[in-house]
């Protein structure tokens, strides 16, 4: 009996992931067919389950045969940490590739690892194909090796280099095992072999062996023959996902977030949700901008208001001249108020410059970054307008005192003015 | 006919104790096309009297009357509108506008009477050569001018209105005695040539004696009023 589940590969030739299995349903002795024959052909199956119990980990690793007790305390399960003290990674160092209990004489049929704790730079765990490796073999080396063993050792003092015999202490676990074994699942022949554990092929001169298990180890840990697992990946936060013509977003975006959704953390959205949902930031996040624009309009009040009045001062025997010749008192305003105007309109200019200098580059480096999307620039020209009328009118605002006491001075006076 | 008649004039400044009087019942009458110079020591009252003549100060007591306006009963935009098409105001600091250039500072006054900028400057460029300005200087601003350069657009822009009276308050005040008899030469033409009725207030008795006619103030009062002979065309003072 099996039971029917979907898959996704991992890469090219070696792992899937499994999707369809939720925490819970892992006992299900119906399971163990379909894990067996997936694991003879993937060889590596990826299961994205939030907050796995450890029961459940035993519960689907009892399917596919005896749990060992390998901590020997009855728990049967370790802890491979470079964190925990009951760890068993030497803090700070990077394991080579090895296979799991090979020093012994009945290495593991399966491992399964979960990520119970990962910080943000964990390093990756690589995944290499043992089966695909064996076929790449040449056939003049695999009749070589019909039939050679080698030695397996165990080092117990981290896993960041090769373990040798002639360095590692007598008491140390070793095995001899076949360099060409049959996997477990599907019995396809597969190298045993292994970049850490690995000593020699037994019999052959050591040249002669070194130089074999160096070629065994180019196939086996070759980057197409690799998987590399991310276990809190940082480079994929979000996926886009674009539709086939006449399929329906809302209908795609249902079946994602109810298939991964509650294995991946999944949210899913569609473009016009996620443009909504930002839009409403954007519009949160720049709301206290009106409080700061009215600040501003005052202070550009005060500082025209201010400049106007000392231009007055400053011009007072101008002023006198102008009524001298003929200018009436309007005549004076005007001449003020359009000197309120002419300052606004610079500052207008140079803060649109600006404004728009910021803009461009927000739309095109800031948020392209931050956000992944590319923004086309758009001119708020209605804003615009409002902006300019209100910089005309805070202007004119400004210039009424100044222009008021410029129009209300004695010409005999402003003209005596030094 | 009277260009400007002054009845009983008078005009203090500030009130009760600390009042000053700076004219006290001054009475003169000008013909028009009269050269007359106003002299007296300083604090005579002369500038103010040019003052209340041009309508840019009223006085505190009696009538002053110019081309046939009574300006104390006139509203301040009528007096303006006076100053702009009637009267030529020149100062003894020249008065220019220092951001433009003297062909601008001339057609200004020809645009407030609402002439199009390019009238305007066309005018301007007439006045200026008729006031003998060199054409190179047009289109230079005042601090790149002499003295004397300033003063002849200052007398260019008093006159590109074609006033009826010229108002000038110490003309030559600024500028060193020969340039100053050039522009006192010019004054006397523009009086013989387009029969302008000329004010000239000066401290200067050698000023004053381009005018046919010279009026004493002293201490607010007409001291003296003599008629006599204009000096020759081209003496110096």
């Amino acid at each position: 009996m099996s039971v029917a589940i979907e898959t996704t590969a991992l890469s090219d030739h070696i792992g899937v992931e499994v999707h369809g299995v939720e925490s819970g349903s892992f006992g299900d002795p119906a399971l163990a067919d379909t894990l067996s024959a997936l694991l003879g052909r993937h060889h590596l199956l990826l299961f994205r389950v939030r907050d796995l119990p450890v029961a459940d980990q035993i519960a689907i690793m009892s399917l596919l045969g005896e749990v060992v007790d390998e901590g020997g305390n009855g728990l049967r399960h370790v802890f491979v940490s470079n964190a925990r003290e009951d760890g068993v990674l030497t803090l700070g160092k990077r394991l080579v590739f090895h296979s799991d209990n090979v020093f012994t004489p009945e290495p593991l049929n399966v491992v399964s690892l979960y990520g119970l704790r990962v910080v943000d730079d964990t390093a990756p765990t690589r995944f290499a194909n043992t089966v695909r490796a064996c076929s790449l073999v040449a056939d003049s080396m695999a009749r070589e090796l019909a039939g050679a063993r080698a030695l397996n050792l165990s080092g117990f003092a981290g896993g960041w280099y090769r373990y040798r015999d002639a360095e590692v202490e007598p008491h140390h676990p070793r095995a001899v095992h076949p360099v060409i074994t049959h996997d477990t699942w599907a019995g396809d022949a597969a190298l045993m072999v292994s970049e850490q554990q690995t000593d020699r092929i037994m019999d052959w001169p050591a040249d002669a062996s070194e130089d074999t298990l160096q070629a065994l180890f180019a196939l086996l840990y070759h980057p197409d023959n690799v998987y590399e697992h991310h276990w809190r990946d940082p480079l994929v936060n979000r996926v886009w996902v674009r539709t086939e013509p006449g399929v329906a977003p809302s209908a795609v975006r249902e079946a994602i977030a109810a298939r991964l959704g509650p294995s991946h953390g999944l949210r899913a959205v569609s473009a016009a949700d996620m443009r909504d949902h930002l839009v409403e930031q954007a519009r949160r996040a720049f709301a206290p901008m009106a409080v700061i624009e009215v600040v501003l309009l005052l202070v550009a009040l005060l500082s025209v208001g201010d400049t106007l009045a000392a231009n007055v001062l400053r011009r007072l025997r101008e002023i006198g001249t102008l009524r001298a010749l003929g200018v009436r008192r309007a005549g004076v305003v005007r001449i003020v108020l359009v000197e309120a105007l002419v300052i606004g309109a610079l500052g207008l200019a140079l803060g649109l410059a600006a404004g728009v200098l910021l803009g461009g580059l927000w739309i095109h480096r800031t948020l392209p970054h931050l956000l992944g999307w590319l923004l086309a620039f758009h001119f708020p020209w209605a804003r615009g307008g409002v902006v300019l009328l209100a910089t005309a009118f805070v202007c004119l605002v400004a210039a009424i005192l100044p222009a008021r006491r410029a129009a209300r001075l004695e010409p005999a006076m402003a003209l005596r003015y030094e | 006919m009277s260009a400007i008649t002054l009845d009983r004039v008078g005009k203090r400044y500030g009130g009760g104790a600390a009042a000053v009087a700076a004219l006290h019942d001054v009475t003169l009458d000008i013909d028009a096309g009269e050269f007359v110079a106003i002299v007296g020591p300083s604090g005579s009252g002369k500038s103010t009297l040019l003052n209340l003549v041009a309508g840019i100060d009223t006085a505190s007591a009696g009538r002053v009357q110019v081309l046939g306006h009574d300006l104390g009963a006139m509203a301040d935009d009528a007096r303006s509108d006076l100053r702009l098409r009637e009267l030529g105001f020149v100062f003894q600091t020249f008065n220019l506008f220092p951001t433009f250039t003297a062909e601008e500072n001339v057609a200004w006054p020809r645009r407030f009477r609402g002439d199009s900028w390019h009238e305007a400057r066309r005018r301007a460029a007439d006045a200026l050569a008729a006031i003998g300005l060199d054409a190179s200087a047009r289109g230079r601003v005042p601090a790149e001018l002499s003295g004397g350069e300033q003063q002849r657009v200052a007398i260019a822009r008093a006159l590109v209105n074609e006033p009826r009276l010229l108002l000038a308050d110490e003309p030559t005040g600024n500028l060193d005695s020969e340039t100053a008899a050039t522009i006192l030469d010019t004054f006397a033409r523009l009086h013989a040539e387009q029969a302008l009725t000329v004010l000239l207030v000066t401290h200067n008795p050698a000023a004053a004696a381009h005018a046919a006619r010279q009026v004493t103030l002293r201490d607010g009062r007409v001291a003296a009023d003599i008629r006599g002979a204009t000096r020759a065309r081209g003496a110096r003072s």
